[in-house]
């Protein structure tokens, strides 16, 4: 690739996202589909893998397939609901201390992280993705 | 076409978004490889210093770059007024993986690899880089995975001076408020506080003028726990807390936890004359500073640390 195609993929990375991206993992499908449709869905899988008792798998779902896209969306909520923001990132504290310190409340505290979620998509004007198990 | 090109950099630059950049694998094939994106992780950067640069690679997949080094070149892309018609990079400096802390991760594996974000979180970084010009900046990044070439760019600004409390300059004599305090919520003197009980003691136990004041040497670290956005963040409070545990018998320890306010967007004034950029763009979290026992800042590190290099900083110090 020529560096002058480089810059220019910097350029319109950099005019379109302003450092951040649309939270798209390339999950979601369909006009009507949410981007933060695969983050939803991991911490789902990480509540149920939470609930069956393996700790250990619930993290590396939760860091595979939602804590980067945590961040950007509560970047995106601050600008637009700070009350949304504020209970996204300390219901996102609330798991990563529980992994941090293994705690018997990390199933409830991965569902409050999804309803806090879907709450911060909804505060941005995204389409919300689905409740777990739905 | 190329000026036209350049004058975009610029001016995107200049809007103040000059972090993200992209790139690819497979050389000069655009068909091959793998994508990586590049993300400046660096804070400040000023002109005529030996900087801490640092920066960290994504792929599409949410994959991430580990492990081993990158290679890393510099290029001036001019200003908003007078933008450079060519890059043209600079010589190569190697760049080594900084994971994030709180890992159980061996960091000198071999790589550079895409990994999980489950199995390693982290920059790279390069110490003593330095910036011959303030403005506009393209950082081109090249390494090897798998045997695959991949490059990657990223744009960022250098300043004329550091916009921060930076190596060299005195500590500011901050009176942070201390736990027990009638008139400050716990919370905001750490936001991980609920009711009355502020996490790490060690950490708020003394101000940062009676540090001062008494001639210790000082660790500072402006973070917030629960609130940061970045996508690098990682326990750097629980880090120093473990450094404070250890040296806190010959160096003072203090956490300014960055609001006082989330929800209504109040910056603790404590943390605030620590982070607050002198040319009034919006404070950036976390921040770690050592201090030496003559109140003058001796190292400091920005967004991501590594347990290595704050212990060495502060080993530096301790002795003071």
């Amino acid at each position: 690739m020529s560096r002058a195609l480089l810059a220019a993929g910097i350029v319109a990375g950099l005019a379109l996202s302003a450092c951040g991206d649309d939270g798209d993992n390339g999950s979601s499908s369909g006009a009507s589909a949410s981007p933060w449709s695969g983050t939803v869905a991991g911490l789902c899988t990480a509540a149920e893998e939470a609930r069956a008792g393996d700790a250990d798998a619930a993290e590396t779902t939760f860091f595979d397939e939602a804590h980067d896209d945590l961040h950007e969306l509560a970047d995106e909520t601050a600008a637009a609901d700070r009350a949304a923001a504020a209970d996204l990132l300390r219901a996102k504290e609330a798991v990563e201390s529980d992994f941090a310190s293994p705690s018997p409340a990390l199933a409830t505290d991965l569902d409050t992280l999804v309803t806090a979620t879907r709450d911060a998509v909804g505060a941005i004007g995204a389409p919300v993705p689905p409740e777990c198990g739905s | 076409m190329r000026r036209l090109l350049l004058a975009v950099i610029v001016s995107a630059v200049a809007l103040g978004a000059a972090c993200g950049g992209s790139g690819s694998g497979g050389g000069d094939d655009p068909g091959a490889g793998f994508e990586v994106s590049a993300e400046v992780a660096s804070f400040d950067l000023a002109v005529d210093r030996d900087e801490r640069f640092t920066v960290g690679f994504f792929a599409p997949d949410n994959r991430v770059l580990a492990y081993g080094d990158v290679t890393l070149r510099f290029g001036f892309a001019g200003t908003a007024d007078a933008p450079e018609r060519e890059i043209t990079p600079g010589s190569p400096v190697e760049a080594g993986f900084l994971p994030v802390p709180g890992q159980d991760i061996d960091p000198d594996r071999p790589g550079p690899r895409l990994v999980a974000p489950s199995e390693a979180r982290g920059v790279y970084g390069a110490d003593g880089v330095v910036f011959d010009r303030p403005g506009n900046w393209i950082v081109t990044a090249a390494g090897d995975v798998d045997g695959e070439p991949f490059e990657a760019q990223a744009a960022f600004q250098v300043n004329d001076e550091p916009q921060v409390v930076a190596v060299g300059d005195p500590a500011p004599a901050t009176r942070n408020p201390l736990p027990g305090d009638p008139s400050v919520p716990p919370a905001a003197i750490d936001s991980r506080a609920e009711d009355s009980s502020v996490p790490d003691p060690e950490l708020h136990s003394t101000t940062v003028a009676d540090a001062l004041a008494a001639g210790r040497p000082l660790v500072v670290v402006a973070s917030t726990p629960v609130f940061c956005t970045s996508r690098f963040c990682g326990p750097i409070t629980d880090a120093v807390a473990e450094l404070a545990r250890e040296y806190g018998d010959r160096v003072d320890f203090v956490h300014l936890e960055i609001w006082q306010d989330f929800e209504n967007q109040v910056v603790n004034p404590s943390a605030g004359e620590w982070i607050f950029p002198r040319d009034g763009g919006n404070a950036r979290e976390p921040w770690v500073f050592v201090v030496a026992a003559d109140g003058v800042v001796q190292a400091r590190f920005d967004n991501v640390a590594t347990e290595p290099e704050l212990r060495a900083a502060v080993e530096a110090v301790a002795g003071t």
